[in-house]
């Protein structure tokens, strides 16, 4: 092509830019209509279990995207407590199901009726709720059995997980860590595997909350090293990141990554990884040497909550609030719905309920989850983190 | 010439207006029943609604705030005009490590690609097409297999073998044999991702240049030996020249795709947080920052468009060698003579390396229980045949039981082969479009259209596809969720292979034939289905092959489109790959590339195809 036809192609593109530039929408009239919807479905009432089947069986089926692939177990489960109802089950990455629920949000395609996903950096509540696209479905009589932090959320939680701290225990008797800063010595030079925060939410979320509570860092560093910090960056948190960046972490694609190469047992001098709590349940599956260390100064990390929410202009109500009780675990939450996130490294929301952990998730020295301040400053720490790669 | 024609010429003095007007009907009726026409205006209309459309959406994404703006900029209002991104990403306090650093990683390694590929792949030629070399079929065959194979894979057969004990995890093979760990540079970035893309990329070049070697009449090589020209005269004045087409051909292939892959980069890259065009993309779509990610994509088709002019300027008006005469083209091949038996083993250690062995070990690996351990009870057929364990995999069954994975075979095998089926029709009616108008300005508009698919990263052509087609809009209704959008995207990416190589089949074929049978009142229906197809038929099933080899093997392009019901095996391997089950994945790796390689034969066999033809050599 010559010069001339891209110059001409480049003006018609940037004209129709203009004209296209000048589409918005108003969405405040949107989020007022999917609020009555939600009031028409009865979303915010309690109704009974054979109420919601009688009704179910009518919808015939539910449709769920979930962030775990366990929802085939729930699945199974599902069907056979309530025959005449059929559970389609998706399972995709958690940034997948927002894509697409926006997407189809804007489409008018109405596929899914409940999701199960974590808040990715905020995302979901800022965003997708606030705008309509989500709705929550908290029935009163089980939503008070629930530890009080999961009270005031825009979803109900059925379970929390949290990043943790992995090492190996055929080189380490206990865990050789147990102040984040620790991480940014010599010592650990290439030594740490951290799941990319670029991929990962949660990472990014464990990361954000040091900055957010910058104060509690900046403490830990005084009880570490008996100093006070000197600080080259906006806050300790920032300056914890930067220490760490310098110290050439490796970054890996998943959790899976870190504890496979943290656990596997024959190395002679293994790192150590940050990587999700809820992986210790593949330890037996794969024979690793690994812990979790669950005790890190000034805080292991950020509580991670699963939420379920109702999907706006669902088509089957019924089923999707049957089946949010169901992985609720039903009234008392012991129920085989919320079995298959009952493990190793997950608590459930309600606090009675038996888990597999060696400590109860009040015990769990963490910090509390912040949506919000997630959602406003996630482009910031990206710009951070990438000027400091290197 | 009618009356009405001569009518209206007589009229032309007195009225001048009137003639016009009638004058412009005739011309416009003649040119709407011109088929010639209507075909290129429906073909342009198409690549406007499909390639030119995305584009103006991508760049004016980059020049508005979008909603996920507001939250880091306070002055966002979405949907307003803004320079921002384009100021941030150019001159902004990250550029060198989100733009220039990445840009000048992705050059360096789509330079040395193309280099190192043209060597490989050129010598390759030569030696199965000029050489007494043994076994030239099995050559010939073994070249391709590296092509089908994604190559994610190859990264990971490096990292089986080179990795070092900066990851951590289980020993690669080198160190655990020599106890040596590997340095950094050998085990992940900017070599290991050269090498691996070389031995996907070579078979460009020696497809290509195999083909135009062997059009080549050695006479030409002959008669100068005979008037005493040196061996490496006759190589550098006539066998060079005469294949430099070729060779230009396969570099722009390379090298635009090279610059955009991005398994290979994202597997050996992250660990030592080497980025480049597309992983960066990658993430910037990730973390919702399209705007970034389009501009990342726009300087990478930029970049190629650039190559592609500076190619084609270096080609001049050499671009076409009749090659083929009419004469005798026997082919005197160059004896190896003592060298004869080590160079074949090299070219099949090589080929044994570049595509048998990470087929293998990926067979191999879909059989352990657990990854490394290499004793007899860790071989279970459960990833293939197993029935629901809770132990292996959260319960998982194997692939061939799978209901999840039928569905998706079924989903896979409509894409590749509808997508491939309309690519090759549509190749082959561009085609001949380009080559029997190849001077109008439509057909150079089409050619130039159909190319630029090439240049844009799957993964951006997906986002902007994802955000035209999720909507009802220009009259079609919302795609998204269908596989009609799937095969739409796979179709547009094929069309800059299915075009060219319609042209260039279009373009062996003499007018002559289709005047003949146009004065013997032929319509041009009847001449295109009757005369054209049939003698294209070869490059039509070859470029048919192509587009289902890549159909098969798509990723990049179609994980953003596909809903949980229009899921491919493509996609389930990643998903499984992501939940931690790869032996899973490995299965079904392994599945695709076996209806590969059966269409493949079944092609070659039956429809002698050529896939030198569907790459348009």
């Amino acid at each position: 092509m010559s010069n001339r036809k891209w110059l001409k192609m480049f003006i018609l593109s940037v004209s129709m830019v203009t004209v296209l530039a000048g589409c918005g929408e108003a969405e405040s009239t949107k989020v007022g209509a999917s609020a009555n919807w939600a009031a028409e479905q009865g979303l915010d009432k309690t109704e009974t279990v054979d109420e919601l089947y009688a009704k179910a069986k009518e919808e015939g089926k539910v449709v769920i995207y979930s962030q775990s692939s366990r929802i085939k177990d729930v699945k199974a489960s599902f069907e056979a407590e309530y025959p005449g109802v059929t559970l389609e089950a998706f399972d995709m990455s958690t940034n997948e199901i927002v894509e697409k629920l926006v997407r189809e949000y804007e489409s008018k395609v109405f596929n899914a009726d409940v999701v199960y996903v974590k808040d990715t950096l905020g995302v979901v509540s800022s965003d997708l709720v606030e705008r309509g696209i989500l709705h929550g479905y908290k029935p009163a009589d089980i939503l008070e059995t629930l530890s009080p932090e999961f009270q005031d959320l825009p979803g109900i939680v059925t379970n929390a997980t949290v990043r943790t701290v992995y090492y190996n225990t055929k080189a380490y008797k206990e865990t050789p860590v147990t102040n984040w800063w620790q991480l940014t010595e010599p010592e650990w030079k290439t030594r740490v595997l951290i799941n990319d925060p670029l991929e990962s939410s949660d990472t990014m979320e464990l990361f954000l909350s040091m900055i957010q509570h910058s104060d509690d860092m900046a403490a830990a560093y005084k009880e570490l090293y008996g100093k006070d910090i000197e600080l080259t960056e906006e806050n300790a948190g920032y300056e914890f990141m930067a220490r760490l960046l310098k110290n050439d972490p490796v970054l890996v694609k998943s959790s899976d990554d870190v504890v496979e190469n943290v656990g596997t047992s024959s190395q002679e001098k293994p790192p150590i990884g940050i990587g999700a709590s809820s992986k210790l349940r593949n330890i037996e599956q794969k024979e690793l040497s690994i812990s979790a260390n669950f005790d890190m100064k000034p805080k292991i990390s950020v509580l991670g909550p699963s939420y379920l929410y109702v999907v706006d202009q669902a088509k089957h109500t019924a089923g999707a609030k049957l089946l949010i009780r169901w992985m609720m675990g039903e009234l008392g939450g012991e129920g085989e719905g919320l079995r298959p996130f009952n493990v190793l490294g997950s608590w459930p929301s309600n606090p009675s309920v038996s888990h597999k952990n060696p400590i109860n998730l009040d015990q769990l020295n963490i910090w509390q989850y912040d949506g919000k301040y997630f959602y406003n400053n996630s482009i910031k720490f990206r710009e951070f983190w990438i000027k400091n790669i290197k | 010439m009618s009356n009405t024609e001569y009518t209206t010429k007589k009229q032309q003095k007195n009225q001048q207006p009137k003639f016009n007007k009638a004058r412009f009907k005739n011309r416009f009726v003649s040119f709407l029943t011109n088929p010639m026409h209507v075909i290129s205006m429906v073909a342009i209309i198409f690549l406007i609604y499909t390639i030119i459309i995305p584009l103006i959406q991508m760049i004016s994404s980059t020049v508005t705030w979008s909603h996920d703006d507001v939250r880091a900029y306070s002055e966002a209002v979405p949907g307003k005009f803004t320079l921002h991104h384009w100021f941030y990403m150019i001159a902004g306090e990250i550029s060198k490590n989100v733009f220039y650093q990445p840009i000048l990683n992705s050059v360096n390694i789509a330079i040395w690609v193309s280099v190192l590929s043209a060597i490989l792949g050129g010598t390759l030629a030569w030696l199965v097409t000029r050489s007494d070399i043994p076994f030239k079929k099995t050559i010939a065959f073994m070249a391709i297999i590296p092509y089908m194979l994604p190559s994610w894979m190859k990264s990971m057969a490096w990292l089986v073998i080179f990795k070092n004990d900066r990851i951590g995890g289980s020993k690669g093979l080198i160190q655990a044999i020599f106890g040596i760990s590997p340095p950094d540079w050998l085990s992940y970035g900017f070599l290991p991702i050269v090498i691996v893309l070389v031995g996907h990329y070579f078979t460009f070049f020696y497809l290509l240049i195999a083909v135009a070697l062997s059009s080549i009449n050695s006479g030409l090589e002959e008669t100068a030996d005979i008037l005493g020209a040196k061996r490496i005269t006759i190589l550098r004045r006539i066998t060079f020249p005469l294949v430099l087409p070729a060779i230009l051909s396969a570099f722009i292939l390379t090298f635009s795709k090279s610059m955009g892959t991005f398994g290979p980069a994202a597997f050996l890259g992250l660990p030592i947080k080497y980025y480049t065009i597309a992983t960066m993309l990658y993430s910037s779509i990730r973390g919702r920052m399209t705007s970034q990610a389009y501009i990342l994509s726009i300087v990478l088709i930029l970049i190629a468009a650039i190559t592609i002019y500076i190619n084609q300027r270096a080609i001049g008006k050499r671009k076409g060698y009749t090659t083929v005469g009419g004469k005798d083209a026997r082919k005197s091949l160059t004896p190896l003579g003592r060298w004869r038996i080590p160079i074949f083993s090299g070219v099949m250690f090589f080929m044994f390396i570049a595509g048998i062995f990470p087929l293998l070990m990926l067979f191999l690996q879909s059989f352990m229980l657990k990854e490394g351990v290499y004793t007899l009870n860790n071989f279970t057929t459960h990833f293939w045949v197993g029935a629901s364990n809770p132990n292996i995999a959260s319960g998982e069954v194997g692939v061939l039981m799978s209901d999840n994975i039928r569905m998706a075979l079924k989903n896979s095998l409509i894409v590749a082969l509808g997508g491939a089926a309309l690519s090759a029709f549509l190749g082959i009616t561009l085609g001949y479009i380009v080559a029997k108008g190849r001077k109008s300005i439509t057909t150079r508009v089409i050619e130039q259209l159909t190319f630029t698919p090439y240049l844009i990263p799957g993964i951006a052509f997906a986002a902007i596809y994802l955000s035209i087609f999720a909507k009802p809009g220009f009259l079609i209704p919302a795609l998204y969720g269908t596989l009609t959008i799937i095969i739409l995207i796979t179709v547009v990416k094929e069309l800059p292979f299915a075009t060219r190589s319609g042209t260039s089949s279009m373009m062996q074929i003499s007018g002559e034939l289709e005047e003949a049978a146009k004065i013997q009142g032929a319509s041009f229906f009847k001449r295109f289905t009757r005369i054209m197809l049939p003698l294209t038929r070869k490059g039509v099933i070859s470029a048919f092959l192509l587009g289902f080899i890549s159909g098969m093997k798509e990723l990049d392009l179609i994980i953003l489109l596909v809903t949980p019901k229009t899921g491919t095996l493509t996609t389930l391997t990643f998903q499984y790959a992501e939940s931690g089950f790869q032996q899973f994945s490995n299965a079904i790796t392994v599945l695709i590339i076996t209806i590969i390689i059966v269409t493949y034969f079944i092609a070659t066999k039956w429809g002698k195809a050529d896939l030198t033809k569907g790459i348009g050599g």
